[in-house]
This record gives structure tokens, sequence and C-alpha cells, in this order.
């Protein structure tokens, strides 16, 4: 089966696609430059496009062939004697099964998706983050935000 | 920006600069086509005051417009500070060539409503005003006695407001290319804290390259610098997206 807990990609493919767009313009590159002396890199915007769609599509095709109404048989290695095995039991067949019309595990093969999309954002996060704050952060808004104005109370 | 004696107290913690700005505004209109005449309606007929609420109502209520001022607002709802029109806006007449500040001891933006020129200039005003307020939200930000932390939000005001957007600066007869946006953002934080602190220049310029490195890669709330407004509408659904993005990393 396909990587479970009900992951999705953390931004939408059409998200993606209008990143890379962007990036890729030659107004972008203009401002880019002026700003950073530099040209733009929107390589990793297209690889993340592709393993987007790729992760959508291998998404679909295993709800086509795990549709409703279809008997689910019991998965390998999710019996009671390998309880233990977790989605690693799922893997132990791989490939599609004509007789079942069931694809197990592997076949739709979605973590190095997953995986590339996830490491592709948390290196974007980093990237954000890797300055440090000048000021600390507030855990409440301040207290006065709300109050009325002094010249209002003295009315 | 210097308040008025007896209606403020210390006076507003951070401000935005005039200068060539109001230059701009009297031969090189932000507004680049000419003769709106609901402007011109505006100047005959309203007072500076009545005119600076007109604008400000058009840029609160047609955020869908200016997605920038949008995504401040939501933002620091999320942060616990929404923000109301009548409490946290005041329409006044300002000393000298400012165009708005940040009142840190009443949490109030100043918008100086003889200096603002047009509804896009309101428009940045606002969105620069924001970038403070949402700081004074977010941090504990020591406006009246870290000129640290006034610089490092003057440097994220000037940077994402669009104060030193390539056709701002050419509006200024400012021509430069290569990373020149640092330059301007350099330039105008440094101006907008001298506007607002008794300080020498050096000690301006001092604390801003202290922070630089630090603050004008601080792009909260927007997480890039939004050059234009599709790059503030791309940084606005990325902020209505966070919760999906953050479970999913």
């Amino acid at each position: 089966m396909a990587e479970g807990g009900g992951w999705q990609p953390p931004r939408p493919c059409e998200a993606y696609r209008a990143e890379w767009e962007l990036c890729s313009s030659a107004g972008h590159f203009l401002r880019h430059y002026y700003v950073h002396g530099e040209r733009p890199a929107c390589g990793q915007w297209r690889r993340d496009l592709d393993s987007c769609r790729e992760w959508e599509e291998r998404r679909s095709a295993e709800a086509q062939v795990t549709r409703p109404g279809v008997p689910s048989p019991e998965r390998p290695g999710t019996s009671p004697g390998a309880r233990d095995a977790g989605r690693r039991g799922r893997a132990l067949k791989k490939g599609f099964d004509s007789s079942l019309h069931v694809c197990w595990g592997a076949c739709f093969d979605l973590y190095p998706l997953k995986r590339s999309l996830r490491e592709s954002e948390q290196a974007r996060v980093r990237a954000a983050r890797k300055h440090g704050l000048v000021w600390a952060p507030r855990q409440s808004p301040p207290a006065d935000w709300h109050l009325p104005l002094p010249q209002d109370n003295d009315r | 920006m210097a308040g008025a004696p007896g209606e403020r107290g210390p006076g507003p913690a951070a401000g935005e600069q005039l200068q060539q700005q109001h230059v701009g505004c009297q031969v090189f209109p932000e507004r680049l086509a000419q003769g709106k005449p609901q402007q011109g309606f505006l100047s005959s007929f309203f007072t500076n005051n009545q005119k600076c609420q007109l604008m400000l109502l058009q840029t609160l209520e047609t955020s869908r417009s200016h997605p920038y001022v949008k995504l401040l607002l939501d933002a620091m709802k999320h942060s616990g500070c929404a923000v109301n029109k009548e409490r946290h806006f005041s329409c006044e007449d300002c000393n000298g060539n400012v165009s708005g500040g940040f009142d840190a001891s009443v949490s109030q933006i100043v918008l100086c409503q003889n200096n603002i020129c047009n509804q896009a200039h309101m428009n940045r005003v606002v969105t620069h005003e924001l970038i403070h307020a949402f700081d004074h939200c977010r941090a504990h930000v020591d406006w009246f006695t870290n000129v640290r932390h006034l610089a490092c939000s003057e440097v994220r005001a000037a940077n994402l407001s669009g104060d030193c957007s390539l056709l701002n600066e050419i509006l200024r007869l400012h021509f430069g290319l290569k990373q020149h946006h640092q330059t301007c953002v350099r330039d105008r934080a440094i101006r907008s804290i001298l506007a607002v602190r008794n300080i020498s220049k050096e000690v301006a310029q001092k604390a801003v390259d202290e922070v630089f490195e630090s603050c004008f890669n601080d792009h909260e709330p927007f997480g890039r610098i939004p050059h234009n407004k599709t790059y503030a509408r791309y940084a606005h659904r990325d902020f209505q997206n966070r919760d999906r993005y953050y479970s999913n990393i």
C-alpha cells in the first residue's frame, strides 16, 4: 500500500508550478539580481513539481486498483502473527497481483517522493531560519494592544 | 517623526521618512495615470484628515487589491493582535517630512495626513507601519532604548513594504541595479532612525550594519521579499496553507 498516515505534499502541486513559473520568469531574474546581485536558482522548484505530480499520479493509480467494492484481501504481514512488522509487512509481497487486482506496498513506492519533498522543504525552512534573531519572541501579545487609548480613558 | 507637543507622549517609536518621496509626490506622482478625477475632487472638498481617513479605509477594506496589507492583518490576528481601524490608526498633521510612524507607547500607527499624497502612497505607508506593529506584536522590541531593535524593524520595513522597489528608486532618481535594493534598504533605515531618534548618523549606521544580515533575511510574515502584488499573493497563499505545510514536512 502507499504511505500511511494521510501524508500529502506540503504544498498543492499547483503551488509548485506557480513558484517554478514565477522563478523562471524574466521579471524575477531582474528582481533577484536587483536584490542579491546574482541569478536565481529555480531547479529545485521544478524537481519538487515533478515529485508532487508523480506522487499524485501514483496515489490516483493506487486508488483505482483499491476501489470500493473490491474485497480487501488480507495484507501480507498484517495478521496477528506479524503485528510487529508494521508497515514493512505490507512490502513483503511486492508487485501487482492480477488475481486480486491489488498493488502491494513497494509497487507504488511513494516513499522516495515523500522524502524528496520533505527534504526540499526542510532545507527551505533551515535557510529561512539560519540567521539569529535580534530580539526575543513574545509568548503573548502586548498587554495594552486591545486596551483603550489613554485619552479615551480620561473622558 | 516629531509629534506635536502635548498631544502625544514620547513620540512614535518608528517612523517612515518622506525625503525624496515628497519631491516625487509633487513631480513624479506614484499614480502613473494622469488625471484621476476623484483625487482632484478630494482635494477640493475634503480636509486632509478626511482624505486620510478615506484613503485608509480604502487600503484596509479593499485588501484584496492590496495583498501586502491583507497578509499583515491576517498574521497579526493570528498572533493575537487583531487590528481595529479606530483604535490602531490615527491621521494627524506631522512636523517635518515624514509619512507616518508607529507609536509603541500606545500601540498605534500614526499617518501623516499632511504628507501622504495619494492612495498608492497610503498603501505603502500602511504596509510599512504594519510591519513595525507586527514586530511589536510578536517580539519584545525595545523601541526606545535599544537602537539595534529599532534598526532591525526599520530594515525589515524598508525591505518588505515595497519602499525600495526598482520602480520607486527610479522615481527617486536613484539609479542602480546589482544589489541596489540592499543599498536602498540600508539608506532608508538610517533615515527613518534619524527621524525619530536624536542620535548621530554614525551611530544609526553602525546599528544598521550590526543587524543587517539577520534582519534583512527575516521575511516574516511574508516568507519572501514581496516585490509586487503577485509575490504578496503567493505569500498570503502560503500563510493560509501553513498548517498543511508544517504538518507534512
